[in-house]
């Protein structure tokens, strides 16, 4: 909990070793049972389990993580869609819990969110013009009216848009082109931090380098701090600076960029980064060992270390313990390993079946 | 910069005899909005024993060139105008409904991308995998039932014996797209078409999966179409790749040489466009603008909006696919101006 919150509407700059997103402890368990045929308040589905993320200024730092692993609910907690179990989320030292109506409005303003699917995000209804301003109606002390529509062209044109699609409705645009009209309307109010959830997923291959290369222009031109949470482990590499990778509601390891891709301490990462089919046939053949079964029911998970029921490396000390998320002798980032792996570049490798390389 | 000659490939494989020959396939569908033409004079040839990739983004017809070839298509709307789809050299689109539904069965089978709509929510696997073997191979429920468990413990489900009574919502998704390749061999096809068999699983799950496909299709030797718009599997699993635009083959070869150095802008700007994770710091090079309007194609190469290299040529007329490099590798492209493209680039 920070001390002294600032007044939301202070104009001065925050000390600049703040984080512009902390978040500690955070937890969001949704109550299973009821209903007639069950016994009720029977457990919970620990979707999001005690995470703790810092982003900075400037900074990109991805979430990976598996479907399940808790990613997208951690979104919907940050940005205020729903309450958490326990944990606080700061923006700029604000928790953003505990303000009220007015002050939760001033910081709503500073963090903005891209999602995923530009088809279901953009109402059918609006011009695209609209759907950009529609922030500055909502917020309409940060722009008067008359100078909206120029300030719709500058964002349309800053995401790489014809100002003239400001007449346009979404069905007239392509895919990539309604993932941009999503980011301009994400920065129309000057945001300072950008939540991205998978915001490429769904777009094809083509026109996916199109967006990253534009989010990565965006973010260094504007200072955005951003949090990027995917779980394409390549498109992750490209874009961020710092990586948390996460499995059934925890934070298995973090660290840098280079840290986590260069040498992974955890099994589960070495696994994840292994599974990644390398475009290149002729690294196909080397046998990798690929992780057995599925991740485990977030209902009920597992005693200790939620990783090793999966774990080619797990111990008795692992089902009874759970691992904590820090750096541990011989590492030089946190891992929530009892037995982080010798630190090892992998070779880049093909996960499909084969013959001796 | 003046690449580094590529080390030597190795020769592609021989392949076996032709198994399934698609010629000159025209599909369109009929829409208030015009006519679109999703398939626009396709054709390959994947042979015994082989795997061949059909990769293309979303909108290259790849999709519903396989349901052509399933006899799975919609018509109305849809209506195969022009080709052939032969397997063993007979026209499969000559054949009634009837006689299409039987080589569908047994000598041609399918797995598709959503497992859990592919299967029915309120039978057991075992019934679902055990009609297979009722219907066409006349067996009784009890031995059907043993052939399911048989199967299901080929594809690597754990304890087959005591799920083959599980209905498939208790499965995972990786646990259900292997009931889905297990019904797909139940009566040892010769093709097996997998339409983005992994796209909705995860990486982890992803890779178990090809793997599978990979070992199986060598046990059984069966040939393996793979549809997908992933260069990552596409590396892992295929001898031969053919790659899709706009209803299209673009570039045909063999896998290797396709991505050491592709012969096609398109091939080109697809491989500089994926960011990969034994490349980390490359910045990625896009393909401009968006894939075509399938009810508005543009004249001449269709891939020419977006195509750097494109001339006043490409808007007129339309590149055949023909030959390039030596003849022993039996690679194609359809581009005015390949010899510019593979000139100037081994690796992207």
């Amino acid at each position: 909990m920070s001390t002294g919150a600032p007044d939301p509407t202070d104009p001065n700059p925050p000390e600049p070793d703040r984080p512009v997103l902390r978040v500690r402890g955070l937890a969001k368990h949704y109550p299973t049972g009821g209903g007639p045929f069950r016994r009720r308040g029977t457990g919970a589905v620990r979707a999001v389990d005690g995470v703790d993320l810092e982003l900075h200024r400037g900074e990109t730092l991805g979430l990976v993580g598996e479907s399940g692993c808790g990613k997208s609910t951690l979104a919907s907690v940050l940005m205020g869609a729903e309450r958490p179990s326990a944990g606080t989320v700061e923006v700029d030292g604000q928790d953003l819990f505990a303000l009220d109506r007015r002050q939760l409005r001033a910081v709503r303003r500073r963090m903005q969110m891209v999602l995923q699917d530009p088809y279901s995000s953009l109402d059918p209804r609006m011009t695209i013009g609209r759907i950009v301003a529609e922030p500055l109606a909502i917020h309409p002390e940060v722009l008067p009216r008359e100078r909206r529509p120029a300030k719709v062209a500058e964002l349309l044109r800053l995401v790489g848009l014809d100002p003239a699609h400001a007449d346009r409705y979404p069905h007239q645009l392509s895919g990539g082109q309604r993932q941009r009209v999503g980011i301009a309307r994400a920065l129309a109010l000057g945001p300072e931090l950008l939540l991205c959830d998978e915001p490429v997923s769904a777009l094809d291959v083509s026109v996916q380098a199109q967006v990253l290369n534009l989010l990565a222009d965006l973010r260094e031109r504007l200072g955005l701090a951003c949090l990027f949470i995917a779980h394409d482990l390549a498109v992750v590499q490209y874009l961020c600076d710092r990586i948390a990778v996460m499995y059934l509601g925890r934070i298995v390891e973090t660290g840098t960029r280079e840290q986590v891709y260069g040498s992974p301490y955890h099994p589960y990462t070495r696994a994840l980064l292994a599974a990644v089919p390398v475009p290149d046939p002729t690294l196909r053949g080397a046998q990798v060992a690929l992780l057995e079964g599925d991740l485990p029911s977030p209902a009920d998970p597992p005693s200790g270390c939620r990783f090793r029921t999966r774990c080619p490396q797990a111990q008795q000390r692992c089902a009874q313990e759970e691992p904590a998320l820090t750096v541990r002798p011989g590492t030089d980032h946190p891992t929530a390993c009892h037995f982080p792996l010798p630190a090892q570049v992998p070779p880049p490798r093909d996960p499909a079946t084969g013959k001796a390389p | 910069m003046p690449a580094a000659p590529p080390p030597p490939l190795p020769e592609p494989p021989r392949p076996g005899p032709p198994l399934l020959e698609v010629d000159d396939l025209h599909v369109e569908f009929r829409t208030p909005r015009g006519t679109v033409r999703a398939v626009n004079g396709l054709g390959y040839t994947l042979h015994a024993g082989q795997t061949l990739a059909l990769l293309g983004e979303s909108g290259s017809g790849k999709s519903v060139a396989a349901l052509a070839v399933m006899g799975l298509l919609p018509t109305p709307p849809a209506r195969i105008t022009r080709g052939a789809v032969r397997l063993h050299g007979r026209d499969l689109l000559r054949l009634s409904d009837a006689e299409h539904r039987k080589v569908r069965g047994t000598r041609i089978a399918m797995v598709f991308q959503d497992a859990l709509s592919a299967l029915n929510p309120v039978l057991t696997v075992g019934h679902q995998i055990g009609e297979l073997f009722r219907v066409h191979r006349g067996l009784g429920r009890r031995q059907a039932r043993a052939r399911a468990v048989e199967l299901m413990d080929r594809v690597r489900i754990p304890a087959a014996a005591r799920r083959v009574d599980d209905y498939p919502h208790q499965f995972s998704g990786g646990m259900r797209q292997r009931v889905m390749i297990a019904m797909a061999l139940a009566l040892d096809p010769e093709v097996v078409i997998a339409d983005e068999p992994t796209t909705a699983l995860d990486v982890t799950v992803q890779a178990q999966i090809m793997r599978l496909l990979a070992e199986l299709q060598q046990e059984t030797g069966t040939g393996l179409l793979l549809i997908t718009h992933d260069l990552g599997v596409v590396a892992s699993v295929a001898d031969r790749i053919t790659v899709m635009y706009a209803g299209r083959v673009v570039e045909e070869s063999d896998a290797p040489r396709l991505y050491a150095a592709p012969a096609h802008p398109y091939t080109r700007g697809l491989l500089e466009s994926v960011p990969r994770l034994d490349r980390p710091g490359r910045r990625l090079v896009p393909v401009p603008g968006s894939p075509p309007d399938l009810a508005h194609l543009p004249t001449g190469c269709a891939f020419h909006p977006r195509c750097a290299a494109a001339r006043a040529r490409c808007a007129d007329e339309r590149p055949a696919l023909l030959p390039v490099g030596a003849a022993a590798e039996e690679r194609s492209s359809a581009c005015h101006f390949t010899d510019e493209v593979t000139a100037r680039g081994g690796r992207p």
